[in-house]
């Protein structure tokens, strides 16, 4: 896990989105957390699920965004973990092997939505002030 | 529809038929395009753009290596088996780039030493990159870059192993091959040694130097660098001949700094001088003039700059990417390339704020549309429109257009960003501005609302615009392109791309413009695509109105200045009425084909055609005898057929007027990429100096009209590529009306004075008298 210093652009006083990212694929997280930090996130980063797990029941994040194919607990059981554990997070998965079987299973467990690997950082932003703006986050 | 009576059995598609090779032709431009697609997405997840894993980079390859095998079958079904040699070629692209995916150090992974000569980019892990890109720059490219050997990692794993028998064979053959070195380079020399890290851990980095003046100092003084490197290190060694001169230095080929386009930086001092000489930024664009001299110096000069700049900008297309080159004047004063080490970061050092430290939020300008290259630059506006002339623009500008125009794209290596308000990433001036790392957003609202001159930062990651130089986004930047370039993925895709990306064949009239001089995936499929055009070009009129073409033509009906016949290859052609489409002749309503349709407006335009009689003379009809004599022996009923084949985005139009012989190949796509115009112009009823002044107007006009044209005795050839679908129609409409124009014209050349005076009139009837087609159209 990785901590995460003051976000630049985050306003004053006012409590910020809260994001967990899981993928294996340490270069993903890389990108992902300076970028949501830039933007004025919370953000925690994992390349593990079972560390990733342990933090979510430690505590609730507004967004959690996943990968699907991993080692050990896969994004769709982490999906069904999370959402065990805390049914108003919302989780983005992230793959690029996205079948209609993961797709169907899915959105069964509650996903947000997909978002197809490679992808723009605009794209997931996208996604997350959409979660944003339905559980009423934004100002 | 029934097909007519003396259509084809095989209605033109078998072998070498007209249909056929247009097919063919056709799915070379879809797959050129889907390869540039995947290659240009490539190039953006390098740039930044994307968020990408080690599964995309697999896909990718699969996907490029399959498009680009695709491409030379279709290419070699149009040649017959032709170019079998590019199968060749994209084998060991192919092959490359499968060794760089699976982290491979190649079938050489066991030599200890390799001499220069042997080496290629996919050894970048067993020799390090100095090694690799003198090698490949100097041995294969040509550039001046001296001779060398690389110890490999294998080498080095040798020497600072437990195994001393190992340890004595690999000190042996580094002292055999720099013996082998002095004998390639005529006698013992002084010898430069550099350190590289070779594996993943800051690639391609120079730890350490040394000298050496003969084969078993060189070998101890490689024993040293192993003895004092960890043992679990990647490393190699780079030996070659130390230049001796009046210079040293250093170019980064891409230096950004505030209130400057990007440059080229370079340090420069005397051998034996103080560390700080001449600090000086080099222009990007030729003729790469100095754009700010930072301290004073003995040096440069000017001439000796331009040549260091266009060895770095060589250097950076072959790296595929910005470098730091070392380098070294001869005492001729000529640049010599002697290292190359990856760019640690392009920004300058200005003394402002801390790296990466965030200021205080700031409020965007504007914010929104699509990145079309990631980055951050800031720089004056400027407005951009499709007539600025470049020359104009002060270099390190915020460019600001209306619309994404390819006429920008003379004009991008000159700005610090670019922003348009209509326009998408896909567009070509976005591939521009990515070859040139010039950060833009297109699609972006109320751009052109920027008042010019006001100072801006143009943020493309977000992308949004901030008022002023926001130094903190500039170096935060800087400092998250330095940590991504580390990454694993990203050197992997550094390294595929070298093998992918760079367009070595430019030059299709070049004799080395063969499949076995392909070296990327881009040759292949440019080369594949010159010539599918050139076999395209070479469609017989005969044979396309004969068995072996398409079918029957239909006769255009309209006042032409000749008879036309149009063959139907696809949508070019409305289809024949009258009962059992009969009513085969064709009216100008009945072309469907964009690009035939456009270039008749110009035929059949009453004003293009020369009312005054021509006046031949005897020497005349005997200086066109030798040329009519071909038509005149040719099959009855064919001399002098004028034939067009034509699809909807298609036309190739042959004109055989009876002294003249004009092609016109021409496809109009709503994809800039895919649109070209090839114009060909030879022969003439006239004595040779009346075919010179003819030749030389038309050349006058093509220019003026933005074609690449070249003159061969009385042969004109032109070609135009890369536009807007309506600039391309504008361009056909005149080259129509100039085929009508010049029907007759070289029998009143009779003066140089007055070939001058033809061309001022056909440019001013076509509106083209001081302003480019797109502003005419």
């Amino acid at each position: 896990m990785t901590n995460e210093p003051i976000a630049p652009d985050a306003p004053a006083g006012k409590a910020r989105t809260s994001i967990l990212v899981l993928d294996d694929e340490a270069i993903v997280c890389k990108r992902l957390k300076p970028f949501f930090q830039k933007a004025g996130y919370e953000v925690e980063t994992f390349g593990d699920s079972g560390e990733a797990l342990a933090r979510v029941r430690e505590r609730r994040f507004d967004v959690v965004i996943t990968d699907l194919k991993m080692e050990g607990l896969d994004g769709l059981a982490f999906l069904g973990k999370v959402k065990e554990l805390h049914k108003d997070t919302d989780v983005i998965v992230i793959t690029g092997f996205a079948t209609l079987e993961t797709s169907r299973e899915s959105f069964r467990k509650g996903v947000f939505d997909f978002v197809a690997k490679p992808f723009k950082l605009a794209e997931i932003l996208d996604v997350v002030r959409r979660v944003e703006k339905e559980r009423g986050l934004t100002p | 529809m029934k097909a007519a009576r003396d259509d084809p059995p095989d209605g033109g598609m078998g072998p070498g038929g007209a249909k056929f090779l247009f097919r063919s032709f056709q799915r070379i431009l879809t797959l050129n395009t889907a390869v540039l697609e995947r290659m240009a997405q490539m190039d953006r997840a390098l740039g930044g753009e994307y968020v990408f894993d080690k599964a995309f980079l697999e896909s990718a390859v699969r996907d490029v290596c399959s498009l680009t095998h695709r491409v030379a079958y279709q290419l070699n079904g149009m040649a017959g088996e032709g170019y079998v040699a590019l199968y060749d070629a994209y084998l060991a692209v192919k092959d490359a780039l499968e060794d760089v995916l699976s982290g491979g150090m190649g079938p050489l992974s066991a030599r200890r030493t390799l001499a220069f000569d042997e080496i290629g980019w996919e050894m970048e892990p067993l020799a390090g990159l100095a090694s690799v890109g003198l090698a490949v720059l100097g041995r294969k490219m040509r550039l001046p870059a001296p001779d060398g050997l690389a110890v490999t990692v294998t080498g080095m794993r040798a020497l600072a192993g437990q195994d001393r028998g190992a340890a004595k064979a690999a000190l042996a053959e580094i002292k055999d091959a720099v013996a082998a070195l002095y004998f390639r380079l005529g006698g013992a020399r002084t010898l430069e040694l550099s350190l590289i890290a070779a594996g993943t851990d800051k690639p391609g980095q120079i730890l350490a130097s040394s000298l050496a003046d003969s084969p078993e100092q060189a070998a101890a003084a490689v024993q040293a660098f192993a003895a004092s490197s960890p043992a679990d290190a990647r490393l190699a060694v780079c030996l070659r001949p130390k230049i001796k001169g009046p210079v040293e230095g250093s170019l980064a080929t891409l230096a950004q700094s505030p209130g400057l386009p990007p440059a080229m930086l370079v340090h420069a001092s005397p051998p034996e001088g103080p560390p700080t000489g001449s600090r000086f930024f080099i222009s990007r664009i030729a003729p790469y003039e100095l754009v700010s001299d930072g301290r004073d110096g003995p040096w440069p000069v000017p001439r000796t700059a331009a040549r260091l700049a266009e060895l770095g900008l060589a250097a950076e297309r072959a790296l595929g990417g910005p470098c730091l080159l070392s380098f070294a004047l001869d005492p001729g004063g000529s640049p010599w390339l002697t290292g190359v080490e990856p760019l640690v970061s392009p920004f300058t050092d200005s003394g402002e704020d801390d790296p990466g430290q965030p200021g205080e939020p700031e409020q965007a300008l504007l914010a929104g549309g699509q990145i079309a290259c990631a980055g951050v630059a800031a720089g004056p506006v400027v407005l951009l429109g499709a007539d600025t002339a470049p020359a104009s623009v002060p270099p390190g500008s915020v460019g600001v257009a209306k619309t994404s125009v390819p006429a920008l794209a003379t004009i991008v290596p000159r700005l610090a960003a670019l922003l348009t308000e209509i326009g998408t990433a896909a567009s070509h001036l976005a591939t521009v501005a990515r070859e040139n790392r010039v950060p833009a957003v297109f699609g972006l609202k109320g751009a052109t609302s920027l008042a010019p001159g006001t100072m801006v930062t143009v943020d493309a990651d977000e992308p949004a615009v901030y008022p002023g130089v926001s130094a903190s986004r500039l170096r935060q930047a800087a400092s998250q392109e330095n940590q991504l370039r580390d990454e694993p993925e990203y050197q992997t895709l550094r390294r595929l791309l070298r093998h992918v990306r760079p367009l070595n064949l430019i030059d299709p009239q070049a004799s080395d413009f063969t499949p076995e001089r392909c070296r990327t995936c881009h040759d292949i499929i440019h080369f594949a695509h010159e010539k599918a055009v050139e076999l395209l070009l070479s469609i017989d009129a005969a044979k396309g109105a004969g068995r072996n073409g398409a079918g029957s033509p239909r006769r255009l009906r309209e006042d032409a200045p000749f008879v036309l016949s149009i063959l139907d290859m696809g949508g070019g052609l409305a289809a024949p009425s009258g009962a059992c489409g009969k009513n085969r002749d064709v009216g100008l309503a009945e072309v469907t084909s964009r690009p035939l349709k456009a270039f008749l407006d110009g035929l059949l335009l009453p004003a293009a055609r020369r009312q005054e009689p021509g006046r031949l003379s005897l020497g005349d009809v005997f200086g066109g005898l030798g040329r009519t004599n071909a038509a005149m022996s040719g099959p009855a009923g064919l001399a002098g057929l004028n034939l067009a084949l034509a699809a909807s985005d298609y036309a190739n139009i042959t004109m055989r007027l009876g002294y003249h012989f004009s092609v016109v190949d021409a496809v109009v796509s709503d994809r800039p990429e895919h649109t070209f115009i090839y114009f060909r112009f030879a022969g003439g009823f006239a004595d040779g100096d009346r075919r010179a002044r003819r030749a030389k107007l038309i050349l006058a006009i093509l220019d003026r009209l933005g074609f690449s044209a070249t003159l061969k005795g009385d042969l004109v050839v032109g070609k135009r590529k890369l536009m807007e679908a309506g600039e391309a129609l504008t361009v056909l409409r005149i080259l129509g009306a100039l085929s009508a124009y010049t029907r007759q014209l070289d029998i009143e050349l009779g003066s140089d004075a007055a070939a001058e005076r033809l061309a001022g009139e056909f440019l001013a009837a076509s509106g083209l008298d001081g302003q480019s087609p797109q502003a005419a159209s």
